[in-house]
């Protein structure tokens, strides 16, 4: 058993063709976190169709060298432009830019490679111990704790996002409605088709993604067209020992964080990125400089952290099939595609999957820190192609990556609507992720939903009391019931009301 | 974004919501937890509540501030050239020529025209350097999609 779980670790390491594939992952995923404008779930959903043909394990290494790269790739334009390449590199800017304004945006970028790969290789660890923990877990798991799971996952992906949780939770509805158009798997009514032959297939995900990701944030580009490019210098970039020695328990503690938060569905790189950046401020006495003006803890907590929740993200992306986060929601549909169902009996009956992936998210870490450290000046140079070049070949790629789906046009006009749709989202501060959520996870609550009312006969009394008395379903239950609580403006009543009762009671 | 644009979409949102709504009742009404129409109606159920608290949010915030609102007929105008630049549109009816193009020119011609007439549009000018870099984009296609992913191009 070791024996063959080493051997698919080391799968992508041997074969050329992995580790090619691997590489150039890694190296497009830095060049597209890079670029403001462009993003991993962008790049991850295009490519999704074009590795239709490929097999799983060249498809699987591809996305996940992009992902990691992407995530790490999104600090180089935070610290050089004060924008970030991807929500994920957010707080990486609060300091890396002020380090640049000094002159040091090579000692930055160096520990942020640094830190990002230790973060990286934290988060793989987390997952090969607790993914097979979490597996055996759920499957004792009933359809209605995924239901349970489902609509955590939406929850908190619609109260995390930016701007408002009302404006999250139109976005994750309407994600979950976009999964109903159709004809229902069970009765086959037809749902949302408006009379339209076309819509009777329903609206495959990746039209959704394409829409939403790539054309959207082209169309929205459009506003940031004659921004003006800054022209970086950056020195010498590999950092000394003693500075990575310095900041590596800061490093530790923040990928803690970016671990845990990655494994909550629908959290992700952007909300462990901040949450570290807050511990970094809270716990460290005496930083390099104050925070905000250039001090490289600012840099590091968040790096560490923002590559630890892309492991964390796959624990309950391949034990449950819940996405981590809106990337891995796309490489959920990668694995349906390639006909593998991510769940608990993934580990089961496809452990060299599970174990190929986490030798693979190693190898992705270790080019990472090779790229990151050699690359710098090929890197910067790729922040300054200009956006009237990138936006047309983004909507070309977007269209080729549509068309391959079903080899139909009408995909290729569903994806403008999305597009256009996701552009005024965008404008009015309406988040896209959680539409990808939705329409991810809706199928699966709409399953779950489903057989718990047919076990239970339709029964209302019974399907309340199945909550209840199986302890699973009672804490997923409760725990949902207090998220959703939080969100109304019961919150502060509530939060009173349970201080009241702790206090009296250690009386 | 305008206090008044703010509150004009949540509108459209809150309206396309109910209407979404009134077509998920009509799938198979409330016949049961486990009916094809369900979900749907939950989903847009949970879409108009939370476009209705997201227009009430933006009529809260228009009455406590709308002194700043420019005058109607000019600002009207002002804030659809906000929303929908010239360079938007021009690239939208591009795109939707493109896809139009595909079935009658090819991939190929279809994307070098595209491709070409987009930067153009985008930086005023410049043919020359847009169409080097459509062609360098369709041997980039070629080389990625034809040869490498092995993917069916439209």
């Amino acid at each position: 058993m070791t024996g063959d779980m080493l051997g698919h670790f080391f799968m992508g390491w041997t074969d050329p063709a992995l580790l090619g594939v691997c590489a150039l992952g890694v190296f497009a995923g830095i060049f597209v976190g890079a670029i403001p404008g462009l993003s991993v779930t962008m790049a991850v959903s295009i490519l999704i169709s074009f590795t239709f043909a490929w097999d799983v394990n060249m498809a699987l290494a591809l996305m996940v060298g992009v992902f990691c790269g992407g995530v790490y790739g999104g600090s180089r334009a935070a610290i050089l432009l004060n924008i970030p390449g991807a929500p994920s590199a957010v707080a990486s800017a609060f300091d890396g830019y002020p380090l640049a304004q000094r002159g040091e945006a090579g000692q930055a970028i160096g520990l942020a490679t640094v830190m990002s790969v230790l973060g990286g290789l934290t988060g793989v660890l987390v997952l090969a111990l607790a993914a097979p923990a979490l597996s055996q877990l759920a499957l004792q798991f009933a359809q209605r704790d995924y239901m349970l799971l489902a609509l955590i996952g939406l929850l908190l992906v619609a109260s995390l996002s930016a701007g408002s949780t009302a404006k999250g939770l139109f976005a994750g509805a309407l994600g979950v409605a976009i999964g109903t158009v159709g004809m229902d798997p069970m009765t086959a009514q037809h749902r949302f088709t408006f009379d339209n032959v076309y819509l009777l297939g329903g609206v495959h995900f990746v039209v959704a993604m394409i829409g939403f990701f790539g054309v959207a944030e082209a169309l929205y580009q459009i506003h940031a067209l004659r921004a003006p490019i800054v022209k970086q210098n950056v020195g010498k970039v590999i950092p000394g020992f003693s500075a990575v020695r310095r900041h590596t328990p800061l490093a530790m503690r923040a990928s803690g964080i970016g671990a845990f938060i990655g494994m909550l569905p629908g959290a992700g790189g952007d909300i462990a990125s901040l949450l570290a950046y807050g511990h970094a401020r809270n716990s460290v006495k005496s930083p390099t400089r104050p925070f905000g003006e250039g001090a490289y803890e600012g840099v590091v907590a968040p790096e560490a952290a923002n590559n630890a929740a892309v492991g964390g993200a796959f624990i309950p992306m391949l034990t449950l099939g819940i996405p981590g986060d809106a990337v891995t929601a796309v490489i959920i549909g990668a694995l349906f595609i390639h006909g593998m169902q991510p769940g608990p009996l993934l580990l089961e009956n496809s452990p060299h999957l599970f174990w190929f992936m986490v030798g693979n998210l190693v190898l992705a870490n270790v080019f990472l820190l090779i790229f990151g450290l050699m690359g710098v000046r090929a890197f910067t140079r790729i922040v300054e192609i200009p956006r009237t070049v990138l936006l047309p070949l983004i909507i070309v790629l977007s269209i080729v990556g549509t068309y391959t789906i079903n080899s139909n046009l009408y995909d290729v006009y569903l994806m403008l609507g999305f597009g256009v749709l996701g552009y005024f989202f965008k404008t009015f501060g309406y988040p896209v992720g959680p539409i990808i959520l939705g329409v991810i996870l809706g199928p699966l609550l709409e399953r779950s939903l489903r057989r718990t009312v047919q076990s239970v006969r339709g029964d209302a009394g019974e399907f309340v009391l199945v909550f209840v008395t199986n302890p699973i379903s009672l804490v997923l239950a409760t725990a949902f019931v207090v998220m959703a609580l939080a969100q109304t403006p019961l919150a502060p009543a509530l939060r009173r009301g349970l201080g009241a009762l702790a206090r009296r009671w250690r009386r | 974004m305008t206090r008044t644009a703010d509150l004009v979409f949540a509108a459209l949102m809150l309206a396309a919501s109910l209407l979404l709504l009134y077509r998920a009742y009509g799938i198979s009404g409330l016949a049961g937890w486990d009916a094809a129409g369900t979900v749907p109606m939950l989903a847009t159920g949970v879409m108009s509540l939370a476009s209705a608290a997201v227009l009430a949010r933006a009529l809260a915030v228009r009455r406590r501030g709308a002194a700043q609102e420019t005058t109607p007929g000019g600002g009207v105008r002002a804030r659809l050239a906000g929303l929908l630049p010239p360079d938007l549109l021009g690239l939208t009816a591009l795109f939707v020529a493109y896809v139009a193009a595909l079935s009658r020119l090819g991939f190929y011609p279809a994307t070098f025209l595209f491709v070409t007439l987009t930067i153009v549009l985008l930086e005023r000018g410049r043919p020359i350097f847009a169409a080097a870099v459509a062609v360098a984009a369709i041997a980039g296609i070629y080389g990625a999609f034809e040869t490498f992913f092995q993917v069916r191009l439209p």
